[in-house]
């Protein structure tokens, strides 16, 4: 069974800890290890003692830990988390749970047999792990720069904000692109508009980004009109589009709804853009500025899921003014502090939209 | 209590049974069967709600979705293989909880 515990380390390297206790109710070192943590202790305790009628679990010790269980062939898994992304885990340990079961029964028996599968959550694997397939690496994009890095919550598995990025010449583009939707009607959008992205930077002139975003614009709506048999609701998107061009020594910034705080030497500037996108008029929708890049130590872009999210008490957003506070405390440039002070913000509550924010360090 | 139990039976399809536990008082407030009693009062026991804001476990053929507030404990039983948004089901029994109390 220690293949198990190394596939998980492997694909989740942040996890506190992986461990297996065995159903016949001897103990491990490594379980006796997890059984000094207090907040742990009681629940190994009722698992041991509920093991036969017990099938898995999650369970949310504080805001940040969470103790994930299930129970496998002839042990019970626990995997204590902070860091990791608690649905992936979950699906991951339900995927190898599926090929535990079906190695069992092949041995077991030679007729075919039918096997239960929770379907649901491994054809969302499958939707994960075509999602990702947009997504640009991170190395490539931080060559680009001094530094970056890029906090990409979705609200479930898979969602609507993603990231872009692209190079010509002298210049590198990057974008942060929240479409309509969340969950995986957000997900179909973004793959559609991941493509029309790829499309209008075919012609792509320096000199004129938001040409570039007009003509992204076009395609959708051409795209909804031509498939307009499901009424006015179509597909959208707002995007934060960043040309760096490294001959000028100049950034451009050319947005719908995305907004951006400026780092400088001697202060933070934000770069509200418009929220409200006219369709009919898109020209006038794009808000967009140059500037040199002389001065800037970092350019942070992000989406409304992150100015909208609601602290643990459900009552105030984070807004600009959270954000603007994340960045002047800045203790570190990178996505770990900023995820632990939006999960700070969030505590147990709810995180209510897709969250995307980039940070760009020149 | 029950009515806003039953409020809430309504408001969400996929929950079959809620109960509630009191951990000062150490009994149930409000239940509708025996089912994972035994079960909830060894977590009391146990201290298992001194390191918990919610869970969501499986148990016995029932699902259930477990949310500690300062005083009461409130059990949902949800459907199995129910499809459904976690989070927001856990959001909306903080705050039944907390009305509750």
């Amino acid at each position: 069974m220690n293949h198990i515990l190394n596939s998980i380390t492997e694909n989740f390297p942040d996890i506190e800890g992986c461990y297996l206790l065995p159903t016949d109710g001897t103990l491990d070192p490594k379980i006796n290890e997890l059984s000094k943590n207090t907040l742990i202790e009681p629940w190994i305790k009722w698992l041991q003692a509920n093991i036969r009628d017990f099938e898995d679990g999650i369970i949310y010790i504080n805001d940040e830990s969470q103790l994930i269980t299930k129970k496998l062939k002839e042990s019970l898994l626990f995997i204590l988390n902070k860091k990791e992304n608690i649905t992936l885990i979950t699906n991951f340990v339900n995927t190898i749970s599926i090929e535990i079961q079906e190695t069992v029964e092949k041995s077991s028996s030679s007729n075919s047999m039918v096997i239960e599968k929770p379907l649901v959550d491994v054809k969302m694997m499958d939707a994960v792990r075509i999602q990702k397939l947009i997504i640009p690496k991170q190395e490539d994009i931080k060559k680009e720069f001094k530094d970056f890095f890029v906090v990409h919550e979705q609200q479930d598995v898979v969602g609507g904000d993603f990231y872009w990025y692209a190079r010509k010449d002298d210049n590198v583009l990057l974008a942060i692109v929240d479409c309509t939707g969340h969950s995986i009607e957000g997900a179909m959008t973004s793959m559609v508009c991941n493509s029309l992205l790829n499309q209008s930077f075919t012609d792509f002139d320096p000199n004129n980004l938001s040409e570039l975003l007009v003509r992204f614009y076009d395609q959708i709506i051409n795209y909804n009109k031509t498939t307009s048999d499901i009424g006015d609701y179509g597909m959208g998107a707002e995007i934060g589009l960043f040309n760096f061009n490294y001959k000028k020594s100049t950034i451009t910034f050319s947005s719908t709804g995305i907004s951006a705080f400026i780092k400088r030497t001697n202060g933070i500037e934000y770069l509200k853009s418009r929220k409200i996108i006219n369709y009919q008029n898109i020209e006038q929708s794009i808000y967009e500025i140059t500037f040199k890049m002389e001065g800037i130590i970092g350019i942070y872009g992000f989406t409304d899921g992150l100015i909208d999210q609601f602290d643990s008490d459900d009552k105030k957003k984070l807004g600009r003014r959270g954000i603007l506070k994340m960045i002047e405390e800045e203790k570190h440039f990178n996505a770990e502090y900023y995820l632990s002070e939006i999960n700070k913000w969030k505590g147990n509550n709810m995180q209510y939209d897709d969250i995307t924010l980039v940070g760009i360090a020149i | 209590m029950k009515d806003q139990l039953l409020d809430f039976k309504r408001e969400f399809g996929i929950v079959n049974e809620c109960m509630v536990y009191n951990t000062e008082l150490k009994e149930f407030e409000y239940s509708e069967s025996d089912s994972n009693k035994e079960s909830i009062i060894q977590m009391d026991e146990l201290g298992c709600f001194e390191s918990l804001n919610y869970s969501y476990i499986n148990i016995d053929s029932n699902e259930l979705l477990i949310y500690k507030g300062k005083k009461l404990v409130t059990i949902l039983f949800i459907q199995k293989y129910a499809i459904y948004n976690k989070a927001l089901l856990a959001h909306k029994v903080k705050h039944l909880t907390k009305t509750l109390e």
